[in-house]
């Protein structure tokens, strides 16, 4: 199993609070992120989960408290390429787009570049190694939209990768996708995690599997409800109420 | 045969169609696939305006078109992102609040003249050497700037969260992007007038996309079919004795009901 090094944060969260309007989407959260760790982000829809997810990269600033990135305020962090980034656009994608898989795998070292600058046979080198990852180079000429949700997926799966992240965080990546698939997908996270090192963050609403697959859970459901390793969370009276099922007694 | 290059204001016309057909996909690509291609539209409203007050204080029309449509872009972007109204309705408000400004200021530069006409639909016939000098600089401005933030342009439009945090700067790559619009249209207006601009920027790019093409190539294909179009509308104007931005539109249009036809 991955090591986790708990000397290295990665993310850290301090008392981060953020409504929309009146109502709290987010209530004093606080909440750390390890180099090696797999972290389930998980809770309803509607718990906030988004919001934490778009506090912690940027997209959104907290009211209160603050967030820290690779030990830097987010408002002073510019090392954005150390973050691989999977969005919802992933299960979500425009079947007319003309894009291959080659091309949408090549906006992941688009950042690495400037202006007027073009990629390099470094670069593609690069492309084709992440394509090669997920097991997606013989399709690199096909257009992204022929594909299937699951081999879509793993393109954007290797356009992060493209970016020689640290960690990657994954919004809701099994949304619409069959059993199979998510089989193969939380699969590949565990090659990622284990075998390339890579720290992952994985927002998902299906809390049975996550707290399945993931070596850390963090159950938001506005506040931060339950925080530590999935086992003690199966066990937990928070999994009863929230499944319906009985407390798990793992093997 | 090739008698027409003794006209200047074939020549004329032919320096700035290729600038125009070259530039028009590029930015009807980025307009298209983001769903944007009102914006086209609204900022050819807007060049009206601007006609309007170029023939009023006696600047250069298509000086005052430009300026126009750039304050007008960055003025619906920054109301676009205030999130007050919705980005279709800021497009209808300056649409039709400059279209009522240009009439109002076209009855007080004494009515609606000939020269008016050439501008909602384009005439290269009065095109000035000054004009093709404009044009020229400003579209290869245009041009520079697509390549520079091509990578970045294609990154937004494909998937602008992803974009974000990645550490490009999407809210200025979009307003720049709409302001290089607003260039465009305005640019446009003696080739194919205000009327049909929207038609060069938009139909090539859809023909091409009809293709089903790597976002490259779907650029290529666009700026051949641009290209062509603008080429042979503006021979086949001189030759017929029709307005050439018609004509031009008429032959982005059946291309582009052919692609559809055989692609059925």
């Amino acid at each position: 199993m991955q090591q986790v090094d708990h000397l290295t944060t990665i993310i850290r969260l301090e008392h981060v609070s953020f409504s929309y309007g009146e109502e709290p989407a987010v209530s004093d959260i606080s909440l750390g992120v390890h180099k090696g760790d797999y972290l389930g982000l998980i809770g309803p829809n509607g718990g906030g989960k988004s919001t934490l997810l778009k506090l912690m990269l940027g997209i959104l600033a907290p009211q209160k408290g603050t967030v820290s990135l690779f030990n830097t305020d987010i408002k002073k962090f510019k090392d954005w390429q150390k973050i691989g980034y999977v969005s919802q656009q992933a299960t979500h994608i425009d079947p007319t787009f003309p894009m291959t898989v080659e091309e949408v795998v090549r906006m992941g070292r688009y950042p690495k570049r400037g202006l007027f600058r073009m990629l390099t046979k470094n670069d593609k080198n690069i492309v084709k190694e992440s394509l090669s990852q997920v097991e997606m180079l013989p399709f690199k000429n096909k257009l992204i939209g022929d594909l299937s949700g699951g081999q879509q997926q793993r393109v954007f799966i290797a356009r992060a990768l493209a970016g020689q992240p640290e960690v990657i965080v994954l919004d809701e990546p099994t949304v619409g996708v069959d059993v199979k698939t998510q089989k193969q997908f939380y699969s590949l996270m565990q090659k990622l995690n284990q075998e390339l090192r890579l720290t992952l963050i994985l927002v998902s609403h299906e809390l049975d599997i996550v707290a399945h697959e993931a070596t850390e859970i963090a159950y938001v459901n506005c506040s931060l409800v339950y925080h530590g390793v999935p086992k003690k969370f199966l066990h937990s009276e928070y999994f009863e109420k929230l499944t319906g099922k009985g407390v798990h007694s793992d093997a | 045969m090739l008698d027409f290059f003794q006209y200047g204001f074939i020549v004329r016309g032919l320096e700035i169609g290729v600038i125009i057909g070259a530039i028009a996909p590029l930015i009807g690509i980025f307009l298209v696939l983001r769903r944007y291609s009102l914006i086209a539209d609204t900022l050819s409203h807007v060049s009206l305006a601007g006609v309007a007050i170029g023939l009023l204080t006696g600047i250069n029309p298509l000086l005052t078109a430009v300026g126009a449509a750039v304050v007008s872009s960055l003025a619906i972007e920054r109301l676009r992102l205030s999130k007050r109204v919705y980005g279709e309705s800021a497009l209808s408000i300056f649409l039709s609040g400059s279209l009522a400004l240009a009439i109002v200021l076209l009855s007080l530069a004494h009515g609606f003249s000939v020269d008016l006409f050439n501008y909602l639909f384009g005439s290269i016939v009065t095109v000035k050497q000054s004009d093709v000098g404009i044009i020229l600089v400003l579209g290869i401005f245009v041009l520079v700037a697509i390549i520079a933030l091509y990578k970045e342009l294609v990154y937004i439009t494909f998937d602008e969260e992803a974009a974000r945090v990645g550490g490009i700067p999407t809210r200025t790559i979009n307003t720049i992007l709409i302001i290089l619009a607003g260039f465009t249209v305005a640019l446009s207006i003696p080739i194919v007038g205000i009327l049909l601009i929207s038609a060069l920027i938009v139909i090539p790019v859809v023909t091409a996309l009809q293709l089903r093409k790597s976002f490259l190539q779907t650029i290529i294909y666009a700026e051949v079919i641009s290209l062509f179009c603008v080429t042979l509308g503006i021979i086949g104007s001189f030759y017929l004795n029709i307005p050439a931005g018609g004509a031009i539109v008429l032959l982005t249009l059946i291309i582009f009901i052919g692609v559809l036809v055989q692609k059925k």
